[in-house]
């Protein structure tokens, strides 16, 4: 999921605190930004640090002057049999070719994995929303995996380049295509193709796995162990010491400096970052979630991409409703009452009131937009997507519809 | 309300659009520095200003704001160019302006400014008790809405890099550079706006408009600078009889600058960048259209929507600099004017919207006759007059420090939006009830 969704997601699970909320009509407190904070670190951790520490085998610079397709798929295909014969992991990064300040020179890799070929082709200039447009004219995996079968993937990927949104006319003629063979058997666990367009470029690694194949893990070094469960243990403790009195600790003074306020923050910063990575299994990539126990990604349960745009919308607006609920709930004196609730006593003291208020305002402010939303998906889904994905197939169904916008 | 006296409002909002057009060809100048002079200028003809009705007064500002929300960018979008050796990306309406697209920039923009009138004159009369209950419910809490604002431009901060150094260091000191760049000028201009706000130099007659010299050096002076000293070369610009704007490029550029205006218009302290910035991540935006249909909505939103609130039965928020102003003279009482009032936003925004392709290719057609270098040096000399006028050497000493900080983010290749920490995180402390402990630490009080 996008980087707001996260944050999104984590404030909403600090507001569960009634601490937090609260705090906003005494203290005045920042505790609910911890939620915030740390439902983005994840990601924080991973594009501000983890990823400069990352060292590769080989890496790939295609210039202007010598669009030669030949140097990613030979040293992908190089790589992938390299990690089979040795046993060891290989790592392989393709740069980005940068052509001025707006547009990029593209290049588009695939991997068949059943006929063990990496295909190039060498693609138009782009902006920057060009290609982070990409994914939403993108057909699915499976119609794909057939066009390449019956036409190759050459002219699969060609396509994909002349049809994208692109600066026009700005694809080499002849279209520069290469196509590689490895020997290994493969166990790719993300999309086919990728686009090599802005930021750094896409990583690779090839890992052997016990039953003889090679893993292709994409961008490897996100996701690892700082999407993990163990590691939001760790959250805890750096949460609590934001927020302990350690004056109150030095004067031993024990209940003053793990004052509620550090208590809660301790639990809102681990909820915070395991709600990141329950978010994120949403998608393709997955996460090593128990790390050291565990070693490779799990896969995404592939509901959605990180660009997908309903299904963040929907996270959001539900984060969004979240977090107004609880702003009412834990008010001193509620702002609104839900009609289903209105004219029972006691408030949100009454555990009535709190049921019947809570599926009032969950039916009208998040159930019925979201069918509304859903409604829209479908129209979306049938006019805009198949009209605007690129067609491989004369009987195009829209399936898919998310595209292959990438995960992040 | 008598008929004759409605056609009056009517004129003189009229007029407001009209003031507002000649003052959007200079760009850089924000309507609340024209108001600030038309408030000057009033309270110096006080007998003549209180002969008027004030009402009146009222809807000459809300036709100027309402003009100048629909039109003060098309200056920007055409005597403005970026010169891309300054920058790390260019936004999507400084690329049309180098495709000859210009025009087409500021009707898509145009499109989403629509949509918010639309909101503001025809949907707001009638879920004004939602957006009261909104607004209660969320004031106690804007304190940590900003400091989560300010969190979020922090945290989006990502590294630009390409990754190319060989060396564990040179990457993270590649990637690092320009991120450092970022925290900085973040750091830097919360001291300025705490400054500010605890120990101004402005005098104090002229306190009312103590950010302004800031917000002119930060924004307004800096990008006039870099106008000047750029070597772009703007095309000739090409005026398309339509658009091309898929259906869904106007919905979700629309919701994304509804989300952003109406959170920016709720929100003290909150301006429509920062708001845009969150908007259209959380909305999943997409593509150069979207985003520029959807700045044009925010921004209509966040001027006249936050605006319309001060006249909104079940709300009555004096927020932004103009209602500031208008709440010196006048105070709405009634469902009647605010009823008057949303539909001389929806006069203004009409002729507003029908100057506009007439105002874009005014402005091309200058960028090929005259050097946008000196409209930008003009600008600048206006705006420091404006500056020195209003608040004196000090407020020019102001600005030039706050120059120096928003030239920053040009040569190091970062955003602009965490200059804004210059009201957001005063604003937010102050809110908390630690402003005050937060200046003594820093030594302004």
């Amino acid at each position: 999921m996008k980087g707001i969704t996260h944050f999104l997601v984590g404030v909403a699970t600090a507001s569960c605190f009634p601490l937090a909320v609260r705090s906003a009509y005494d203290d005045k407190s920042y505790l609910i930004l911890l939620g915030g904070l740390f439902g983005i670190m994840s990601d924080t951790l991973d594009f501000k640090f983890a990823r400069y520490f990352w060292k590769h085998d080989y890496r790939v610079r295609i210039t202007e002057d010598n669009l030669d397709p030949a140097a990613a798929a030979e040293t992908i295909a190089k790589a992938i049999d390299e990690a089979a014969a040795t046993g060891r992991p290989v790592r392989v990064k393709l740069d980005i070719l940068r052509f001025s300040t707006n547009y990029y020179r593209t290049y588009a890799v695939m991997i068949d994995d059943r006929k063990k070929q990496v295909s190039c082709v060498i693609g138009p200039l782009k902006t920057m929303s060009h290609c982070m447009g990409r994914g939403e004219n993108m057909p699915g995996e499976e119609s794909k995996k057939r066009a390449v079968e019956k036409d190759g993937p050459i002219a699969v990927l060609e396509k994909f380049a002349k049809e994208a949104p692109a600066l026009p006319n700005s694809m080499p003629v002849p279209t520069r295509g290469h196509i590689a063979s490895f020997k290994a058997d493969v166990n790719n666990t993300y999309y086919s193709d990728a686009e090599v367009g802005i930021f750094s470029g896409p990583d690779f690694e090839f890992i052997p796995q016990k039953d003889g194949r090679v893993r292709i893990d994409f961008i490897p070094w996100h996701r690892r162990w700082t999407h993990s469960i163990t590691l939001g243990l760790l959250m805890g403790p750096i949460g609590f010491a934001l927020f302990a009195d350690w004056g109150a600790l030095f004067a031993g003074n024990l209940a003053a400096f793990a004052n509620p306020f550090a208590v809660n923050a301790f639990f809102i910063s681990i909820l915070a970052f395991w709600a990141h990575v329950f978010v994120d299994q949403t998608g393709h990539l997955g996460s090593n979630l128990f790390p050291p126990w565990t070693k490779f990604r799990s896969l995404g349960w592939r509901w959605c991409t990180s660009a997908s745009p309903f299904p963040n919308l929907m996270v959001n607006y539900i984060s969004a409703a979240i977090i107004l609920w609880n702003m009412n709930a834990f008010a001193p004196t509620p702002v609104f009452t839900p009609p289903w609730a209105a004219g029972i006593p006691g408030g949100f003291t009454n555990m009535t009131y709190c049921i019947l208020s809570l599926l009032n305002y969950v039916g009208v402010v998040i159930v019925l937009p979201l069918l509304f939303l859903y409604a829209i998906v479908l129209l979306y889904r049938h006019i805009y997507y198949k009209s605007r994905s690129i067609r491989l197939e004369e009987a195009f169904s829209g399936e898919d519809w998310a595209g292959g916008g990438g995960d992040m | 309300m008598e008929f004759a006296f409605v056609m009056q409002c009517c004129l003189v909002a009229l007029v407001g659009v009209a003031v507002a057009a000649v003052f959007s060809m200079i760009p850089g100048l924000h309507i609340y520095n024209v108001i600030a002079f038309t408030m000057l200028l009033a309270f110096a003809a006080i007998d003549l200003f209180k002969a008027m009705d004030p009402l009146l007064t009222t809807c000459f500002i809300m036709g100027m704001v309402v003009g100048f929300a629909v039109l003060f960018t098309v200056s920007s979008q055409f005597f403005q160019p970026c010169d891309d050796s300054f920058r790390s990306m260019m936004l999507p309406h400084e690329r049309f302006l180098y495709e000859g697209r210009g025009f087409e920039a500021v009707m898509l923009g145009g499109f989403g400014s629509l949509i918010a009138l639309l909101l503001i004159a025809g949907v707001f009369p009638f879920v004004t008790g939602a957006i009261g209950l909104l607004r209660e419910l969320i004031r106690p809490h804007i304190y940590w809405i900003l400091g989560l604002v300010s969190l979020f431009i922090l945290i989006s901060e990502w590294p630009k890099d390409h990754g190319v150094g060989k060396t564990v260091g040179q990457r993270l000191r590649d990637g690092w550079g320009q991120l450092g760049m970022g925290l900085f000028v973040f750091a830097a201009a919360a001291v300025l706006g705490m400054f500010v706000f605890y120990n101004t130099i402005i005098p104090v007659q002229s306190a009312f408009q103590s950010l302004m010299p800031v917000f002119i050096g930060l924004f307004a002076l800096s990008s006039q600078i870099m106008t000047v000293i750029s070597r772009a070369k703007i095309p000739p610009q090409h005026y398309a009889s339509s658009v091309d704007a898929a259906t869904h490029d106007v919905a979700r550029g629309a919701l994304t600058g509804v989300v952003a205006g109406m959170f920016s218009s709720l929100t003290p302290g909150l301006t429509p960048g920062p708001a845009l910035l969150m908007s259209a991540h959380a909305t999943a935006s997409a593509g150069d259209k979207q985003f520029i249909i959807g700045g044009g909505a925010a921004r209509v939103l966040y001027y006249i929507g936050a605006l319309v609130l001060f006249f909104m039965p079940d709300v009555y928020m004096r927020r932004g600099g103009a209602a500031i102003n208008i709440s010196l003279f006048f105070v709405p009482e009634t469902t009647e004017q605010y009823y008057l009032i949303s539909g001389i936003i929806a006069l203004a925004g009409a002729a507003s919207m029908a100057i506009l392709p007439l105002f874009a290719r005014m402005c091309g057609a200058i960028t090929q006759k005259v050097d946008f270098r000196h409209i930008s040096l003009g600008s600048m000399v206006l705006l420091t007059a404006i500056v020195w006028g209003v608040t004196g050497w000090r407020g020019v000493v102001m600005m030039l420090v706050a120059t120096a900080l928003g030239l920053v983010p040009n040569f190091w290749h970062t955003r602009r939006i965490p200059l804004l920490a210059v009201l957001l995180v005063p604003v937010s402390l102050n809110m908390a009830g630690v402003g005050s402990k937060v200046a003594i630490w820093l030594g302004f009080r």
